[in-house]
């Protein structure tokens, strides 16, 4: 769950480890997402979907401020265009 | 309703229809005005907000709305994530039951039925193919697919009998389906509503690759 | 209109290239029940549904099926990025080599092109939700396959089990949207129109 210390400690995390939190945080929202959509008014799942949104949105700010951007939306330029400098996704592992 | 194309016509007898059963059924578990029902759409089914998690707007009388202990409509969610990251547990090979064979003779195959199947003097067959009878039998068995019916007599009384018209008895099972009256035709598929229950934390959600712990099925299968 | 965010939904960190098992997995980006044929089946069927709540978890889950093309693409070329010759040679994998060397082309494991008639989007949302509750079944059971196929290789294991219980939570959305859609028509005749195109009905 979201809170004030858990921000912080977003603000101290390695490039990986912030990931892996959106990742989860991310797939955690979808779900919710896709339950709201057949269960529009539980309020259980609005509840959870506050939470869960806000630390994403936290957590994207974060990365996308510290490590470059994950949309063409936040992309902060610093003479070059950062979208295109990080690796890709499946550019892992394998050294590709 | 007269042969017609007249789409106004048409949209009214689907939002009356509806407005009906959200009044029957639905509406009476909110505080909230139906205003929303009454638009024009053909997407009344909870419009008036008050399908409570999960639940469905076709439930019978009776079902209480789906509410959790600790839930409270409006308040915090009864979330409590955390808790053993893992799936539904494997188990061992069903016990395969054999099917629709419950001791009694098989529907169908009998020569010389007659349609009605020798009801009792005096009885008749049951409006409607289901009854409202409630089953203290809450597991699912397969046996419950033997034909059975509902039969009535002029004096309002019903009985249950088999497909033969015999009186029902040891090992037929009520479909736990039945319990749920009219809320549930043939010739159609349901999957029930999933409620609200426990979560994963995120990071677990994320490994087991949903975050509800009631949809987590996990896969076992071995061969040599 | 769509936003791509340059993430993988589940992380894919495959190490140790293995070209049988690509073939394989290759069924689940453009084989008769990948992710592909998933996304355009959903996507499509989009148009003719009437209920929001319904369109919503087509949108929803079509998107993320994209996102699952992904996921399945980046297997497959971690799996192959670094294979030699010699592999190529000795695997069943130089079939797919002659064609597309290592890239990305969507086709089912026997080597079917990806192709629409795997799919349907027929206009009428009840047989349109069957389909769809069916789809998930299908990549479900592809993915249970594929798991039999590969016990000893974690980090695949790892994101095909991801996969499949991906396919386990649509069909529960689907299902659902299914009853909201029962919910629009006469449960007395739950086939008396198509509401997606009748306009009116003969039954009275």
């Amino acid at each position: 769950m979201y809170s004030v210390e858990r921000g912080a400690e977003m603000e101290n995390m390695c490039r990986e480890d912030l990931m892996n939190l959106i990742q989860s945080t991310n797939f955690t929202v979808i779900e919710i997402s896709m339950y709201l959509d057949t269960h529009p008014e539980c309020p259980c799942g609005l509840s959870a979907y506050e939470e869960y949104s806000r630390m994403l949105r936290r957590a994207v700010d974060i990365y996308e401020r510290k490590f470059g951007p994950l949309t063409i939306y936040n992309v902060e330029n610093d003479g070059s265009w950062d979208w295109v400098q990080s690796p890709w996704p499946w550019q892992k592992g394998c050294d590709c | 309703m007269e042969a017609s194309c007249d789409v106004s016509q048409f949209d009214e007898e689907v939002r009356m229809d509806s407005d009906e059963k959200l009044s029957a059924e639905s509406c009476s578990r909110c505080e909230n005005t139906c205003s929303n029902c009454m638009r024009p759409e053909m997407t009344p089914g909870g419009l008036c907000g008050n399908r409570p998690c999960g639940a469905g707007s076709n439930n019978g009388p009776g079902l209480r709305p789906n509410i959790r202990p600790g839930m409270r409509p409006g308040g915090r969610p009864n979330m409590r994530p955390g808790g053993p990251c893992v799936g539904r547990p494997c188990g061992g090979r069903p016990d395969i039951r054999p099917g629709g064979n419950c001791g009694g003779r098989p529907c169908g195959g009998r020569p010389n039925m007659r349609p009605d199947g020798g009801l009792p003097e005096g009885w008749r067959p049951s409006d409607g193919m289901r009854s409202n009878s409630v089953s203290s039998d809450m597991e699912l068995h397969s046996e419950w697919n033997c034909g059975s019916r509902m039969i009535r007599d002029n004096e309002g009384r019903s009985m249950k009998v088999d497909c033969e018209g015999q009186t029902m008895s040891g090992c037929y099972m009520n479909d736990p389906m039945e319990r749920l009256g009219d809320a549930f035709p043939p010739v159609m598929a349901y999957v029930p509503w999933q409620q609200w229950g426990d979560l994963y934390e995120p990071e677990c959600g994320l490994k087991q690759g949903t975050i509800f712990k009631d949809l987590n099925y996990v896969f076992c299968g071995t061969r040599c | 209109m769509w936003t791509y965010i340059k993430m993988l939904e589940y992380p894919v960190d495959i190490k140790t290239t293995n070209a049988a098992l690509a073939m394989a997995i290759m069924s689940q980006l453009g084989g008769p029940d990948g992710e592909k044929g998933a996304a355009t089946r959903y996507l499509s069927q989009r148009y003719a549904m009437p209920d929001r709540r319904v369109v919503g978890v087509l949108t929803d889950i079509g998107t993320e099926e994209l996102g699952h093309e992904e996921m399945v693409s980046t297997i497959i070329t971690q799996l192959t990025k670094n294979l030699t010759m010699d592999e190529i040679e000795k695997s069943g994998f130089y079939q797919y080599y002659v064609d597309h060397t290592i890239g990305i082309y969507p086709q089912s494991a026997g080597g079917t092109p990806f192709s629409a008639a795997t799919l349907q989007s027929t206009g009428d949302p009840i047989a349109d939700l069957h389909e769809d509750l069916a789809a998930e079944q299908k990549a479900r059971l592809t993915y249970d396959n594929i798991l039999r196929l590969c016990k000893d290789e974690p980090d695949v294991y790892d994101a095909i089990k991801f996969l499949r219980a991906r396919e386990m939570v649509h069909y529960q959305r689907f299902g659902e949207s299914l009853r909201i859609m029962q919910d629009n028509l006469d449960s007395k005749n739950f086939y008396a129109f198509n509401s997606a195109f009748d306009k009116g009905s003969t039954c009275s």
